[in-house]
């Protein structure tokens, strides 16, 4: 249950409340995971007022606020884009105009198809007080271990100019994903892709410049991904045909230009 | 915390605490229109509100982060136009098109819709539908299917930019629309309809008897839709009682146990806890849940607390507390030792010998066929002609088997209850049920009350679909009543939607068919083996017609059809899992998932046409129903001729709309250019269902004139969202010559109402109507005797039989004629006074069936196996059809709950008998943005048993669309699947083999 509620001005007031040894204390973004989890004690901090809700292009980094809302990510990324589907799947449109970048990343599992495709991207999550940039998937294997790098993520980072794909399988159009794939090409050539709709974090199939043997690496990845919802046989399948497609989408992409 | 909520404009002073949320201080502060689906995640969207002019679901938000931004509910737009002296603007446009275009059905989304909706047209004004159906997306909506909420709002955006809209009180289109003329000649194709416009009104083959007609027939405005579209407090829990507690159960974490100890001290101890009751606290009394008629048609095997749980989230401990946190507090507190029992969770294991026992209770009572011993909660044994000869012969036999999921009715208003003593120490309950009546009668001795000690108070329902044909928590609050002598209210979350409530029963089904190489179907037979879960509420009369409907359907041809050869046998087993129950279609989309796969398996293989092949065995008027001399739903079956049959122009009609001979067998269409993982396919699949239980079910009705010939109507019947009100509305004021409005209708309330059956077996337009009309005529006689004085008074001469009641008026036929209010205040005031009023009901000798034609488009990829049905057609035999908006609402919602049987919806349960659903995001029904396109057409038939013609529409829809999807998936790649629902990794499987 919450038990306080504090609505800080300045960023070093809501750093020095989310250090307070007790209660435990922790930053509210949108508030859609933190109003349900009834069973957990804690005192909350809204960022609302800490302007962390910006997007900013400078040179060829892109600078996502933490309180950023899934709306104003998909406003800018556009419905029909790889990230603007990822979005759309992600959560309904009432679920994105509270749900904030930073507060989704904290909780976002392997089905997460917004998880599966920044984490492609190459995001990076900015931690204060100390500015400490971690990976997402750095982070999503830290939390494993319950560890945090630090008190709050101010802002998310990734480079622009990359070519992004994804593609999913679910039940229905808009169900969440039971495989996803998303790939990202940047000018360089280089390419990384990972898998998502299984386990705790989606998972880095592949990073780097040659793009050999992506989709058997995805196969061999997901060989082991049954659960039940799907089997590994079927997860592993389709590991490889939705890599396939996000690498031929890439490779359209990169004829057209 | 002190906190200042900008509310519509207004700052509202208010307490709340940090873990409150912005629904719950709005609830508190009597903004009853944010309605609660008792989400964890957020997943149903009907609490929303406009938060700086943005939808958000106010159960996700606290009410501390709203503070300094602007909130706005529907309270804030519109009003009733008409408020006595004071002249308002009335209701918004936005709310005006969703009364006029049927868009409300239950209307507990509605408010969430309007406000969605209105924040799009504050946007943009000329949106499309893509973009309406994304406004609409995170509002689940279990009734309606989306397309008339859609409508409304075009039909709404296009008025506010002043643009002209056909209107809706037309005439429904008859001549006007082309049909296909019934003659066999080369059918021609009408393009494929293209998305949603603005016009609500369906494709009506209207009958020419129903000429002249001035209210049945026509698309009236839901008689409750004016107070759901303001989002009133209509619905069981906008209700605050001073000293109310909050009621909550801990429900068992196993499968299978005997509860060695239970202490409840500590629980009872937290200040604030009023009342904790385990099964050491309440009468030990023995009933069954299932909400149905005296001598209830079942085993007696529940107790509102027992020392033995049998399923996990059955219940352990009530308790009633001052609040919602601390209530939940005092559940944690409660200590449970529980003594592991073996699990039995697979039905082929249930009735081998040495399976654990499930009911082993000494006061279990048999009904029938049950034998707790065997783990048998109900048999079936129905034998139809001679099987085995038909067997002989014929040319070839079929055999599979064929397995259906459990699903959950899934209305968007979870169950509540809200309980208290009167002044004269009569208990009341507020409940959201369909059977106000069995809830009264079946709880008494449950309470240890007299009958006449209980007043059931059923307000407006947030849709049930055989949910709340169950007295499955009104108990949990009386006790509790009982105890702390306070008001309780106890209202499901989702989670405990799922794992404590009731849902379709899953079922095994073998079928075997004999077919002659000409395709006459020469016997039938299908084996049930029904999983019923802990208890056996419904388990014998939901499968019962699994058997009784579908297997009915196919007769068979030339001798066969005078003479069918049936065989319907079903064992329903007790299992660990939840309790399964009633949802619309009652057993019946279980059976023609079998029946119609099995049927389209046998056309392919003898290379028969598959439609020409299913009417060819299908029953026709006149016939027989076969199962009426064997079965009624345990009890004394009678022969029941049908007198409609409309298939084969649903057929014939259907067919043509949809575009099937344009795609059925052509490997052109089949294949999408550029996209060769893509394959289309069409499917077909007939039904018919029934109309209520013959010699069973009665409703109730009572009518009384008022002095501005005005009439009061209350029934028994159950308005579940359904409309049934508007509809027994429209029927008593086409009898009595006055517009809808003049009928004041109300239902129900066991102490005011008559008695009704409830809303269930599609009963309620058949039975109940034809005891609106009953008493309806016995007042207009009444009106006709007083009219023909009154106007010989005035020196006309006419007798009673002449006068005819229209326009509000009783007129000889030379014209003169007295105004309805000026018979009520002779009547009533002047001159030989009397209440003009009558009460009837109506019980009825048959159950005359509906029948339908569904037809479905899909696109599978055959790589991921996932299936996207593109389009959804159905043309349906209802009779009569008393209002076409409301009964093209009731099939297009239909539908798409059986769509989700038909692609997504399963509850699937672990080795432990943990389940994998406990919420609407991993039990997916479908999202507005993500909708085929859906069609309903009728074709009306005149069913000679009931004064206007009608049989029942309800039910139908949910029977025929997973079998269609399931054929149009096997037409498109071959993938041939028995089990439902078609996942992309089943359909990939298939694909395989
Ligand atoms: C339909 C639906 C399905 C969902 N499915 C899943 C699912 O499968 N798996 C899953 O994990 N979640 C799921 N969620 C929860 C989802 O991940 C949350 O809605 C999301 O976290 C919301 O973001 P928020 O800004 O509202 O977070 P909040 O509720 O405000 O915060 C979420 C968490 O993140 C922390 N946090 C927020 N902002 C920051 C920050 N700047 N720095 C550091 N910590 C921060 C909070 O302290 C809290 O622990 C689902 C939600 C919905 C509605
Ligand atoms: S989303 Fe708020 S109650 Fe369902
Ligand atoms: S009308 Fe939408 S849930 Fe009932």
């Amino acid at each position: 249950m919450i038990i306080e509620y504090h609505r800080p001005e300045t960023m070093a007031a809501a750093l020095s409340l989310l250090a307070r040894p007790q209660p435990l204390t922790l930053p509210l973004g949108g508030g859609t995971t933190l109003t349900q989890m009834h069973d957990l004690t804690c005192a909350v901090v809204d960022l609302q007022r800490l302007g962390l809700d910006g997007l900013n292009g400078e040179g060829d980094v892109i600078t996502a606020g933490a309180v950023l809302t899934l709306q104003g990510l998909m406003d800018q990324a556009g419905s029909d884009t790889a990230l603007g589907r990822a979005l759309d799947l992600e959560a309904s449109p009432h679920q994105r105009n509270r749900s904030t970048l930073a507060g989704r990343m904290m909780t976002a599992d392997g089905r997460s198809p917004l998880a599966t495709v920044m984490m492609a991207m190459d995001a990076r999550l900015v931690w204060l007080p100390e500015g400490q940039e971690v990976g997402l998937a750095e982070w999503f294997a830290m939390r494993e271990g319950g560890r945090k790098p630090g008190l709050l993520v101010a802002s998310l980072t990734w480079s622009a100019g990359m070519e992004l794909a994804f593609e999913a399988v679910a039940r229905t159009p808009k169900d969440r994903p039971i495989v996803c794939a998303a790939a990202a090409r940047w000018p360089s050539g280089s390419i990384r892709a990972v898998l998502g709709g299984f386990g705790n974090a989606p998972m880095v199939v592949y990073d780097g410049l040659d793009g050999h043997d992506i989709v058997k690496a995805a196969r061999k990845k997901y060989a082991q991904a049954g659960d039940a919802w799907a089997s590994a046989e079927y997860r592993q399948e389709m590991a490889g045909v939705l890599m396939k497609r996000c690498l031929a989408a890439l490779e359209k992409k990169e004829g057209q230009a | 915390m002190n906190l200042i909520l900008n509310i519509n404009g207004n700052a509202m002073v208010c307490e709340a605490s940090a873990a409150e949320t912005l629904m719950d201080v709005l609830r508190r502060l009597g903004y009853f229109s944010v309605k609660h689906g008792g989400c964890k995640k957020g997943e149903c969207g009907v609490c929303a509100v406009l938060f700086d002019g943005k939808p958000v679901n106010a159960c996700q938000l606290l009410a501390g982060q709203a503070e300094g931004h602007s909130i706005q509910t529907i309270e804030a737009s519109g009003q009733h136009p008409e408020q006595g002296w004071r002249k308002t603007d009335g209701l918004s446009v936005l709310q005006q098109a969703f009364i006029e275009s049927g868009a409300i059905q239950c209307g507990y989304c509605t408010p969430a819709m309007l406000l969605a909706a209105q924040a799009l047209l504050e946007k943009d004004s000329h949106p499309s539908e893509a973009q309406v159906r994304e406004a609409f997306a995170s509002i689940l909506c279990r009734c309606t299917g989306y397309l008339k909420p859609v409508q409304a709002v075009l039909r709404a955006a296009a008025i506010l930019r002043g643009e002209a809209v056909e209107p809706l009180q037309a005439a429904p289109a008859q001549g006007s629309v082309e049909w296909t003329p019934l003659t066999p000649a080369a059918p021609e194709l009408p393009e494929t309809p293209g998305g949603v416009d603005t016009q609500v009104m369906p494709k009506i083959w209207t009958l020419p008897k129903t000429d002249g007609r001035t209210v049945v027939g026509k698309p009236e405005r839901k008689v409750d839709a004016v107070k759901l579209a303001q989002g009133k407090p209509a619905f069981t829990a906008d209700l605050d009682m001073r000293g109310m507690l909050v009621a909550k159960v801990l429900h068992s974490p196993v499968a299978h146990a005997r509860i060695k100890r239970i202490d409840a001290s500590a629980a009872r101890a937290l200040p604030g806890v009023a009342a904790v009751l385990t099964w050491q606290d309440i009468p030990r009394v023995v009933y069954s849940t299932a909400g149905q008629s005296d001598p209830i048609p079942g085993p007696l095997d529940t107790f509102s607390l027992d020392n033995k749980v049998r399923f996990v989230g059955d219940r352990v401990a009530f308790v009633a507390a001052e609040s919602a946190e601390i209530a939940e507090q005092a559940l944690r507190l409660i200590e449970v030792e529980y003594e592991a029992l073996p699990v039995l969770l697979d039905s082929r294991e249930a009735m081998k010998p040495g399976a654990v026992r499930i009911h082993d209770e000494p006061e279990y009572v048999n009904f029938a066929g049950s034998d707790a011993g065997r783990n048998l909660a109900a048999d079936i044994r129905i034998d139809i002609g001679d099987v085995e000869k038909g067997f002989a012969e014929a040319d070839r036999i079929y055999e599979a088997e064929y397995e259906v999921p459990k699903v959950q009715q899934a209305h968007i208003e979870p169950h509540v209850v809200v309980t208290y003593w009167d002044e004269d120490d009569r208990l009341v309950i507020r409940t959201s049920t369909q059977v106000p009546f069995h809830v009264r009668r079946m709880l008494a001795p449950v309470l240890e009350l007299p009958v006449k000690r209980i007043r059931v108070i059923k307000p407006r329902i947030g849709g049930g679909f055989g949910g709340k044909q169950e007295v499955l928590i009104e108990d949990v609050a009386a006790h509790l009543t009982i105890a702390t002598r306070r008001p309780v209210r106890y209202e499901y979350t989702r989670e405990e939607e799922f794992t404590a409530s009731r849902s379709r029963h899953p079922m095994r089904i073998r079928l075997k068919t004999g077919v002659k190489l000409d395709g006459t179907i020469t016997a039938n037979e299908m084996h049930c083996l029904t999983d019923t879960g802990a208890y056996g509420c419904h388990a014998l009369t939901v499968t019962g017609n699994t058997g009784h409907k579908a297997m009915a359907l196919y007769v068979g041809d030339g001798p066969y059809r005078k003479s069918p050869n049936i065989r319907f046998y079903a064992d329903v087993v007790y299992t660990n899992h939840p309790p399964a129950g009633a949802y619309r279609g009652y057993g019946v989309p279980q059976g023609y998932w079998a029946v119609e796969r099995q049927m389209e398996h046998i056309a392919r293989d003898l290379n028969l046409d598959p439609i020409a092949f299913r009417l060819k065995n299908a029953i026709r008027p006149g016939e027989l129903h076969p199962f009426s001399t064997a079965w009624s739903e345990g009890r004394e079956p009678r022969p029941e001729i049908i007198h409609t049959v409309g298939l084969e122009q649903c057929v014939q009609q259907g067919k043509a709309a949809f575009g099937w001979d344009e795609r059925y067998g052509n490997a052109e269409w089949r294949t999408v250019p550029g996209k060769p993982h893509l394959r289309r396919g069409v499917g077909v699949a007939l039904a018919m269902q029934g109309t209520a239980i013959p010699y069973l079910d009665m409703g109730g009705a009572s009518l009384k004139i008022n002095d501005d010939g005005s009439f009061n109507l209350l029934i028994g019947a159950t308005d579940l969202g359904t409309g049934s009100d508007t509809v027994l509305g429209q029927m008593a004021a086409e009898v009595l010559g006055v517009p809808l409005e003049d009928i004041i209708v109300y239902s129900s309330d066991t102490d005011f109402t008559p008695f009704d059956v409830g809303a269930y077996a599609s009963s309620t337009t058949y039975i109940s109507g034809a005891a609106v009309v009953k008493a309806a005529e016995q007042v207009a006689e009444r009106i006709r005797i007083r009219a023909a004085a009154m106007l010989g008074e005035r020196g006309v001469k006419v007798s009673p039989e002449e006068i005819i009641l229209a326009d509000r008026k009783a007129a000889a036929p030379s014209g003169e004629a007295v105004t309805l209010g000026e018979v009520a205040r002779n009547a009533l005031h002047h001159n030989d006074q009397e209440q003009i009023m009558a009460v009837a009901s109506y019980k009825s000798p048959s159950a005359p069936p509906p029948f339908a034609a569904q037809f479905a488009e899909v696109l599978v990829d055959v790589e991921t196996g996932q299936v996207t049905v593109e389009r959804l057609l159905m043309a349906v035999d209802s009779g009569v059809i008393v209002n076409p908006v409301l009964a093209s609402g009731q099939i297009e919602g239909g539908m798409v709950q059986a769509l989700g049987y038909a692609v997504c919806e399963e509850m699937v349960y672990d080795e432990a008998g943990q389940p994998r659903e406990v919420d609407l995001v991993d039990y997916h029904i479908f999202r507005a943005d993500e909708m085929p396109e859906l069609q309903a057409m009728f074709i009306e038939t005149d069913e000679p048993t009931h004064p206007f013609g009608v049989k029942a529409v309800a039910e139908i829809p949910l029977d025929g669309v997973a079998p269609a999807v399931g054929n149009a998936v096997l037409d498109a790649c071959g993938a041939s699947l028995l089990v439902n629902p078609l996942t992309p990794e089943r359909v990939w499987r298939a694909l395989k083999k």
